[in-house]
């Protein structure tokens, strides 16, 4: 398969990119790590006769961590960073975990967590942490900058509010609560190598043994990533049971709205929802108990 | 795991180092798309993006203009005779005359100076189409006043097949218990990690020489002739290394020919190669298959009759689909002893990429419905199933209903070993919830005893040359090396003949230009029918070194062996030795390391006939012996074989009750192979068979809109397992002496695919009940089956085709009625 | 459009001219280098054969601009064995009879390398989930996640060897 001609510039800072990409407003496309726009690009599902890649401007590879402002990472991270980094690994696991199961260790090399954001599909990888730690994101156009919800950002399936000409710069999640219990459940058709076919995240708040806040995103089930508002008012203020999760888990499959497609009915997809939105609740909760009985230890 | 006949061989039953696998590890090995010649073009086709359609007219102006551009061709400008696989169902052009039948169909080519040009040439060349209905299915396609995709087939029915032996409405009557059952499955693709692809190059005395990725270069050879009006001989097909063929790559496709087209029009050699939506175009692999078995068994558990309807979406040409329509019969008369058998079923041609074959040609989807249906009627029965396949099964000696003759079968063994290693009495029934272990067994040939094409040539000719300076021989056959190992057990075979050391024995193959005909690598045919080939090529040569030097000593044959690089025996007479030997180190007195002790080397004695008179060649040919199959049973001649295989799969799988979701935690294969020449190339056919067919079961389905385009056509989206997908298995190589086999040899790479599928289906039923009659199983469809069978608060829940597969059925059924069988 | 790149392949440098929309596969395996030991059975990155290490990461060259490479360091699978002598992981996938067509060979013996350059002594399902972007349609993959224990445990004795 062969790529369609395009002229290809790379722009070596932030701000010659910014000049650049406002010079071809029209006509170019931006390329982070390329696993997506090449393979569209390939199969003619987009056109572009200029493609500008970010991958040198080394101000949009940081990654930065404090416990008072939590995390900020430039648009060009890695996947593959995401899934190793350390700090990411302790701090926001469910991150670490998410971009551990994105496509292949060699996809994983190239893919960008702000190229996976912008193709804002409703099963990307790092979306569903993304949106439960709370991360917003930045714009930045010309002398123009806007920091958004990534909540807000992600309109429906691979639209944002990205205006033409507009660049992810960076993400910021805020510090996390100590004491979590999380669970990144994805599910499709193979053991590996898959687009979610639903994927449930969630993250768990304690104080003690009851739950004090949660988030269950679910993924695929919808135009875009959806919170099941109900299921996590229903997991708030109590200590997590089977029964509770469970009851949680059927509002989360009444809440969700998927499509049929080729792969699964929308029906099945709620059944899936039901069923791994309880496992991810009790996984979350056992992680939890595990944590603290060994942070206990510790203290001894 | 293995059993093991105790013979002596010093390189056969061994596991060595495969022929090509070095080159291969270290990227050296060149395949079709990786050669280059000077001044080569580069080919590109144009496919049809509608599945049925009249072409009113096609303007190739703006493409031909295009710089670099050095032809574009349309069915105007080049040869439209008739090719396709079976000879009396040719019905395909290399380019498309006036119509198109599915979407991908070849319609015009380009030779460019790059492959960019090429592909942008393609984009200007303009078809004006007339749409035409199209017919996806094969319902549609049989109705009455449906529109015919090729004149000359009424109902558009490609093929029809009624037969009957014995009396199956009597054992019906007879019988204790009938069951009848529905099956589906779904067209799949041969998904060779390398795509086709072809490089053509017409020398200027008008000889052709195509380098392709196939697995028949005497076919291709054969069909580019004919297409291209040149006598057979000059036109020399090479099949350099191969990246797997499974059966896709089993004739000649039209990008072979057009390869050859643009080369003749345009003087230079001209590569193409398919990216993998067009391998997806191109597909020729499994068929869907519709079936409804009915099967009776008498009180003790013996099944008396058996009778099958079924349908196959062949898709717009007929390819393959004659073979594979009466296999679909045949591949049921082993590897139970079934006295009552009839068959009706009809191949439909639809508006989709032709079906053709795929590993285990013909044998898959029916075997699935069949061992699932068995296993139901165990379970009815409370009769273990491995048992109740015991109970049922043939054995070497026996002669099957279809005429077929097993000359040898260990089938019980194959049972006992995989019951055995995979603890299957203790496990069975006794394992926790969502946990299930399941059986089954098949059978596949060794070769087709007929060739495609009318011919009395053999089967194979093998000429083996001895290097003239004497250190080693070079096999010359036409046999097709696609990654399955045959070039190694061919030198395995002439290695021990000739007493030599593996390094010793070159393989060429594939290559018409060098090597005498073969068939080529289909139906599991090469390793006994290119192998006996080989062997009687071998023995001619041990023959003539052993005469020589018979009559030199004066002495027998007899008291002469070839092994170990040397001529045993020759050690006798001292006198004699040293006149040869001195001989041969005053001519080689330059050269180091020459052997000064022992019995005389092979090189010696080679030498010395050398000198006498010129090359030493040993010739070999196969034809089959006259294979016993039914006159009764129309058709039976497709499945007769000089030897059939035998194997048994157990699966264990743990269903997730929540999600439905299937593990397949570990599989057993048994598989007997006849003599085990090459045990590590054995194990490796078991194991790609057992993740081939855990594949078919969960994961390939090419799915189509309803304009006949596929919608998944990227290997993202059409799924082959992944490392996460498949278990540690199994490989156990049950031997037997197949008295047909080289050395005992016969089939392995193709039956051990066929008990896969219902070995899971099975193990799923055991698991939680439900019996999924429609591939692929996934986990939605066993979901569904739990809810449902919760609902009825049953035992057991069959997940069946949907009611399009009972129309199609039932269309069947309405249309074989009153069809008398033969 | 055409522009010069410098990059590094298999420790040699070099200076190509390469065209804007061209792939590091194409690249690779094109007139200039005909490095065809690297395959393609897809172009699209859902099969890993045209697998290469960039900077010792693994990566598919068909995901890769030429221009990308630019700069960076690149090993094909004819760029593994030294002195004439394969490397271990060659000779664990030859021995262990991992390879039968050997398209799918090359893209994984590299990922083999990247697995084990990072982690030397993996896990049968560390294995398993390192080689999920290398499709095999023949092996069943069995003997080549025995191949990579092998190599492994060839390189932990050697280690201990010396
Ligand atoms: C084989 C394969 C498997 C895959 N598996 C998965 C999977 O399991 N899960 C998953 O979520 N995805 C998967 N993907 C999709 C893709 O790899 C990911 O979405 C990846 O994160 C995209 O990142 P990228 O850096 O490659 O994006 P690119 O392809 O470079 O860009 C994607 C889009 O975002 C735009 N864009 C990128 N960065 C910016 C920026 N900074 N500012 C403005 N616009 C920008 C681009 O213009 C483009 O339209 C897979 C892809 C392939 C080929
Ligand atoms: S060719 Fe690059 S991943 Fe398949
Ligand atoms: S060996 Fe053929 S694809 Fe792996």
């Amino acid at each position: 398969m062969i790529l369609p001609r395009f002229e290809f510039l790379e722009p070596a800072t932030f701000e010659e990119a910014l000049k650049i990409v406002e010079k071809n407003k029209g006509e170019a496309v931006m390329m982070a790590g390329g696993t997506d726009l090449l393979v569209n690009l390939k199969r003619k599902v987009i056109k572009a006769s200029v493609v500008i890649s970010l991958e040198k401007i080394d101000s949009l590879k940081q990654l930065n961590y404090s416990e008072s402002a939590g995390l900020t990472m430039g648009s060009m991270v890695r996947v593959s960073e995401l899934a190793e980094t350390p700090i990411i690994k302790q701090k926001f696991p469910l991150l670490a975990i998410a971009a551990s199961k994105l496509g292949s260790p060699q996809i994983r090399n190239r893919a960008t967590v702000g190229g996976n954001v912008c193709t804002a599909r409703p099963a990307g990888d790092t979306i569903g942490p993304l949106l439960a730690y709370g991360a917003e994101v930045q714009l930045v156009r010309g002398k123009e900058s806007r920091w958004e919800p990534l909540a807000k950002f992600i309109v429906g399936p691979g639209k944002t509010t990205k205006k033409e000409g507009e660049i992810l710069a960076a993400i910021k999640v805020k510090p996390c609560a100590a004491d979590t219990g999380y669970s990144y459940i994805k599910y499709g058709i193979r053991k590996a190598m898959e687009i979610a076919m639903v994927s449930v995240t969630t993250n768990l708040t304690f104080d003690g043994k009851k739950c004090t806040s949660a988030a269950v995103v679910l993924g695929a089930v919808g135009p875009v990533f959806m919170r099941s508002g109900d299921a996590e008012a229903t997991l708030c203020t109590k200590e997590i049971t089977e029964a509770l999760a469970e009851q949680a888990a059927e509002q989360a499959g009444a809440f969700c709205t998927p499509i049929t497609d080729t792969r699964a009915t929308a029906e099945y997809r709620c059944d899936l929802v039901k069923a791994l939105t309880k496992r991810g609740i009790l996984e979350a909760a056992g992680k939890h108990v595990k944590q603290s009985s060994s942070r206990k230890q510790e203290q001894k | 795991m293995t059993t093991t006949t105790n013979k002596n061989y010093d390189v056969l039953s061994t596991s060595p180092v495969r022929k090509g696998v070095p080159e291969k590890a270290t990227g050296q090995a060149k395949y079709t798309g990786d050669i280059t010649l000077p001044n080569m073009l580069y080919g590109a086709i144009l496919h049809s993006p509608l599945a049925h359609a009249k072409i009113r007219n096609i303007d190739i102006s703006r493409a031909k203009n295009l710089p670099g551009v050095k032809a574009v061709l349309t069915a105007k400008e080049v040869s439209n005779l008739k090719f396709g696989h079976s000879p009396a169902r040719f019905d395909e052009t290399a380019l498309a005359v006036e119509k198109v039948r599915h979407v991908g169909d070849e319609v015009a080519a380009v030779a460019a100076v790059d492959e960019q040009t090429a592909r942008e040439a393609l984009e200007l060349i303009k078809v004006d189409y007339e749409e035409l209905p199209i017919l996806l299915n094969p319902v549609d396609a049989l109705a009455d006043n449906a529109i015919l995709i090729h004149a000359d087939h009424p109902c558009n029915i490609c093929q029809e097949v009624h037969n009957e032996v014995g009396n199956v409405e009597k054992a019906f009557a007879e019988a204790f218990l009938i069951r009848t059952d529905t099956f589906a499955n779904k067209k799949s693709d041969g998904a060779c990690l390398e795509p086709q692809a072809a490089l053509a190059n017409f020398d200027l005395s008008g000889n052709l020489t195509l380098w392709t990725s196939t697995q028949v270069s005497h076919y291709v050879q054969r069909t580019v002739a004919i297409v291209l009006q040149m006598p057979v001989d000059k036109v020399r097909v090479i099949a350099p290394y191969v990246g797997g063929g499974f059966g896709v790559k089993a004739s000649a496709g039209s990008h072979e020919i057009i390869a050859a087209m643009l080369s003749m029009n345009t003087h230079c050699p001209v590569r193409l190669v398919l990216d993998r939506e067009e391998v997806f175009m191109h597909n020729r692999a499994r068929h869907q298959f519709y079936h409804e078995m009915t099967m009776a068994v008498d009180k003790t558990g013996k099944i008396i009759g058996h009778k099958h309807l079924s349908v196959l979406d062949g898709g717009a040409y007929s390819s393959f689909g004659i073979a594979t329509i009466y296999y679909n019969g045949s591949l049921l008369h082993a590897p139970y002893a079934i006295p009552n058998m009839r068959y009706d079923a009809y191949r439909v041609f639809t508006n989709k990429p032709a079906s053709g074959a795929l590993r285990g040609h013909g044998g898959l989807s029916n075997r699935a419905c069949f061992e699932a249906q068995l296993d139901m009627i165990a379970n009815e029965m409370k009769i273990d199933p491995v048992e109740m396949r015991i109970k049922n099964s043939v054995q070497a000696g026996d002669t099957t209903a279809s005429g077929y003759y097993l000359s040898s079968f260990n089938m019980r063994e194959c049972l006992k070993e995989a019951r055995d290693s995979s603890e299957w009495v203790k496990k069975k029934n006794k394992l926790p919830k969502g946990k299930g272990i399941g059986v089954s067994t098949s059978y596949f040939v060794s070769g087709a005893g007929a060739s495609i094409y009318r011919t009395d040539i053999p089967q194979s000719t093998v000429i083996i040359k001895v290097a003239d300076d004497g250190n080693g021989v070079t096999v010359y056959t036409g046999s097709n090396e696609i990654g399955q190992g045959s070039d190694t057990v061919f030198a395995m075979m002439t290695a021990e003949i000739l007493g030599l050391e593996l390094d010793d024995v070159k393989v060429i193959s594939g290559d018409t230009g060098l090597c005498p005909i073969d068939l080529g690598a289909y139906s599991s045919r090469q390793t006994l029918m290119t192998g006996n080939a080989t062997k009687q090529a071998a023995e001619a040569v041990r023959d003539q070194i052993l005469a020589k030097i018979s009559q030199r000593y004066k002495i027998p044959v007899s008291e002469f062996q070839l092994r170990g690089g040397r001529v045993l025996g020759t050690e006798k007479n001292q006198e004699e030795l040293s006149v040869i030997r001195n001989r041969y180190m005053f001519e080689h007195r330059h050269f180091t390391n020459l052997v000064t002790s022992g019995p005389l080397t092979f090189s010696e004695v080679a030498r010395l006939i050398y000198a006498d008179s010129g090359s030493i060649l040993g010739k070999g040919t196969y034809r089959p012996p006259d294979i016993q199959y039914s006159k009764e049973w129309k058709g039976s001649v497709v499945g007769a074989s000089p030897a059939y295989s035998t194997q048994t799969c157990i699966a264990e799988v743990t269903v997730d009750p929540n999600t439905g979701d299937l593990t397949i935690d570990h599989l057993t294969l048994a598989h007997d192979c006849g003599f085990a020449i090459n045990r590590k190339s054995i194990e490796g056919q078991l194991e790609g068979s057992m993740c081939h067919g855990l594949s078919e079961a969960l994961f390939e389905e090419m799915i189509f809109d309803n304009k006949g385009r596929q919608i998944n056509p990227t290997l993202g989206d059409y799924k082959i397992p992944t490392t996460m997908d498949v278990p540690d298995m199994n490989a156990i190589i049950i031997e037997s002496n197949e008295p047909n086999g080289p050395f005992g040899a016969k089939e392995v790479g193709e039956g051990c695919i066929l008990p896969v599928v219902p070995a899971i289906i099975n193990a799923i039923r055991d698991a939680c009940g439900v019996v999924i009659m429609e591939l692929p199983i996934t986990s939605e469809k066993i979901l569904k089956s739990l809810k449902a069978k919760e609902a009825a608060k049953a035992e057991y829940y069959i997940y069946k085709p949907p009611a399009a597969a009972d129309k199609i059925l039932a269309r069947a059924a309405e249309l074989s009625k009153g069809s008398s069988a033969r | 459009m055409k522009k010069y790149i410098k990059l590094n392949i298999n420790s040699t440098e070099y200076e190509l001219l390469v065209n804007d929309n061209e792939t590091l596969a194409q690249l690779l395996r094109g007139p200039q280098l005909n490095l065809t030991g690297t395959k393609q059975g897809c172009e699209l990155g859902d099969c890993g054969a045209c697998t290469v290490l960039m900077d010792g990461k693994a990566v598919n060259s068909c995901l890769v601009l030429a221009m990308q490479a630019n700069g960076h360091a690149i090993t094909t699978i004819e760029g593994l064995a030294s002195n004439g002598k394969m490397h271990p992981i060659q000779e664990a996938f030859i021995n262990a009879g991992a390879v039968q067509c050997g398209y799918c060979t090359p893209g994984m013996i590299l990922k083999a390398k990247s697995l084990l350059d990072v982690n030397p002594n993996p896990s049968r399902k560390e294995i398993r989930e390192a080689f999920v972007g290398n499709l095999c349609r023949c092996t069943g993959y069995f003997k080549i996640i025995n191949a990579v224990e092998i190599a492994a445990k060839g390189q932990a004795n050697k280690e201990a060897g010396n």
